[in-house]
């Protein structure tokens, strides 16, 4: 019963902390939504590069483009050069004619590339090879190199080494962003519950003096401080939802090739993440204040 | 209920507030603590209810060494210890019932509790016709009576007044006297620092007299006398 009356009573004073301390409020609201807006945005794009690298990877390992004009007899030989190197799982033969069509699967819109495409005769046929584990695309390219009838060899090992290390910085970089953001917001709150605590401080005099226990005195202000750093988590999340949806439809429509991440459940993920460091930062925020200036 | 041995109070600054106090109060008792400024007075009080930690020497509270109570603990001993000021304290915002109720919500009391006690304390006081007063639509007598009331609704065993007459007329303030009189008649211990000579004199009570942070008089029945001081 004692319970929830004080429980009552802390959601009371925590709200009316927030409204009468609007322009702090919402100072500190604000810096929490933007630093958790950086994060979020740090975030999609990890976690799509991530898929990224992992889809390039999983797609065609590597490629052989055939020289113009092969023999029949060279032909039959090549592939079977393939198909027996250790390492490749599978191979199959794409003409000229179907690479094109995929291509122009890729780009309906784009009439003109397609056209240039046609003419210049940019695709030839190819062998598509899949290998048992990346780390082996090296050695059958090394392995296939210099084999009459080939024309090149491409393998996006270095293109996904490339994204891995991008990916990587990336991690780094919006790690070192966030703590610092998260920092600055951690703050913004301790500030702002400090100013509220301030305005209160005769009556905390006074409860202390009467004897009310110390979390009694204290969880207002902390609940105050996690409903700051929730509120503003929570605009963070809505704001980077409806940013990641509109920029996924803009891909859909001009770069439907490029594997993106689906919206669900990501973003409802990213939401609980943002929730939860939010209110992690509105307590760690409130606690430093409430510490230092409750001191019995 | 009180028990201080050779209670030493040295504050950050180097100011010694209190040297080798030695001091008994017993249940029940009525006691002036008595002295100039600076005598260390405030002090006293201040660690009877703890709000201030001896540098040296032990404090017991009731057989228990509070002197080591742990910060949780604080609470509870001060639920058992009401505090008047010179100040009043009283919450501007709330009428003289909502400033008594406060003592008891911050405590967890219940509202049946509430409604009971309240009314109570309010009438004991005197101050039952102006419940619903604002602290500054009171007098300060009536001001002060509120803080009293306050300071007894939790039931503690002993009130701890530190100059509660210091702002008053010297009418008003014997009132205030009178009823600091009446609650120790009630059973509770009163213990209240003051420089009102006229007071002291006149109630009869035990008196502590402090000088530089020493007590160079404890009096039953004692009188403030200028010539000793």
């Amino acid at each position: 019963m004692a319970f929830f009356r004080s429980l009552g009573r802390g959601v009371l004073e925590a709200l009316g902390g927030v409204v009468a301390n609007s322009v702090m409020s919402l100072a500190s609201i604000s810096t929490v939504a933007l630093t958790m807006l950086i994060l979020a945005g740090f975030l999609l794009a990890a976690v799509n590069l991530d898929h990224l690298a992992t889809v390039v990877e999983s797609q065609i390992q590597l490629r052989v483009y055939l020289a113009d004009g092969l023999a029949e007899e060279d032909f039959r030989q090549l592939e079977a050069r393939i198909a027996g190197l250790p390492g490749v799982v599978s191979h199959a033969y794409v003409d000229r004619k179907e690479a094109l069509e995929r291509f122009r699967g890729y780009l309906a819109d784009d009439q003109g590339l397609l056209e240039a495409v046609e003419e210049l005769d940019a695709l030839p046929d190819s062998f598509e090879i899949h290998v048992l584990r990346p780390d082996l695309v090296e050695r059958v390219a090394y392995e296939l190199k210099g084999q009459p009838g080939i024309a090149s060899i491409s393998y996006p090992a270095e293109t996904v080494r490339r994204l891995i290390d991008v990916t990587n910085l990336l991690r780094l970089g919006g790690l070192a962003v966030a703590l610092l953001l998260t920092g600055v917001a951690v703050f913004i709150i301790a500030n702002t519950i400090r100013i509220t605590v301030f305005a209160r401080r005769d009556e905390i005099t006074i409860m202390k003096l009467v004897g009310a226990a110390d979390w009694y005195i204290r969880w207002p202000f902390l609940l105050e401080g996690t409903l700051l750093g929730m509120v503003g988590a929570g605009l963070a999340a809505l704001a980077a939802g409806a940013g990641y949806r509109w920029l996924i439809a803009l891909f859909f429509q001009r770069l439907p090739f490029l594997p993106l991440v689906a919206p669900e459940p990501l973003l409802g993920k990213l939401s609980l993440v943002l929730l939860v460091l939010g209110a992690l930062v509105g307590v760690v925020g409130s606690q430093i204040s409430v510490r230092r200036l409750l001191r019995v | 209920m009180f028990d201080l041995q050779n209670v030493t109070k040295v504050y950050p600054n180097q100011v010694v507030a209190l040297s080798g106090v030695t001091l008994r109060i017993e249940r029940g008792e009525f006691v002036f603590l008595v002295g100039a400024s600076g005598a260390g007075k405030s002090t006293l009080v201040k660690l009877l209810y703890r709000e201030e930690l001896p540098t040296r020497g032990r404090l017991f509270f009731n057989g228990r060494n509070i002197t080591g109570l742990r910060a949780s603990q604080v609470p509870y001993l001060r639920r058992r210890v009401g505090v008047v000021f010179q100040d009043c304290k009283l919450l501007p915002h709330k009428t003289a019932q909502g400033n008594v109720a406060f003592a008891l919500e911050v405590t967890g009391a219940g509202a049946y509790l509430i409604r009971r006690r309240v009314p109570a304390v309010l009438e004991l006081v005197g101050l039952a016709d102006k419940a619903r007063a604002y602290p500054h639509e009171l007098s300060g007598g009536e001001q002060q009576r509120v803080a009293l009331a306050r300071a007894i609704v939790n039931n503690p065993s002993v009130v701890i007044a530190d100059e509660p007459t210091g702002n008053l007329d010297p009418q008003t303030a014997w009132e205030i006297v009178r009823l600091l009189g009446e609650i120790n008649r009630r059973g509770r211990t009163v213990i209240m620092a003051t420089h009102a000579k006229a007071i002291v004199n006149r109630m009869g009570k035990r008196v502590v007299a402090l000088d530089r942070g020493r007590i160079f008089r404890d009096d039953e029945n004692g009188v403030y006398d200028d010539g000793l001081l």
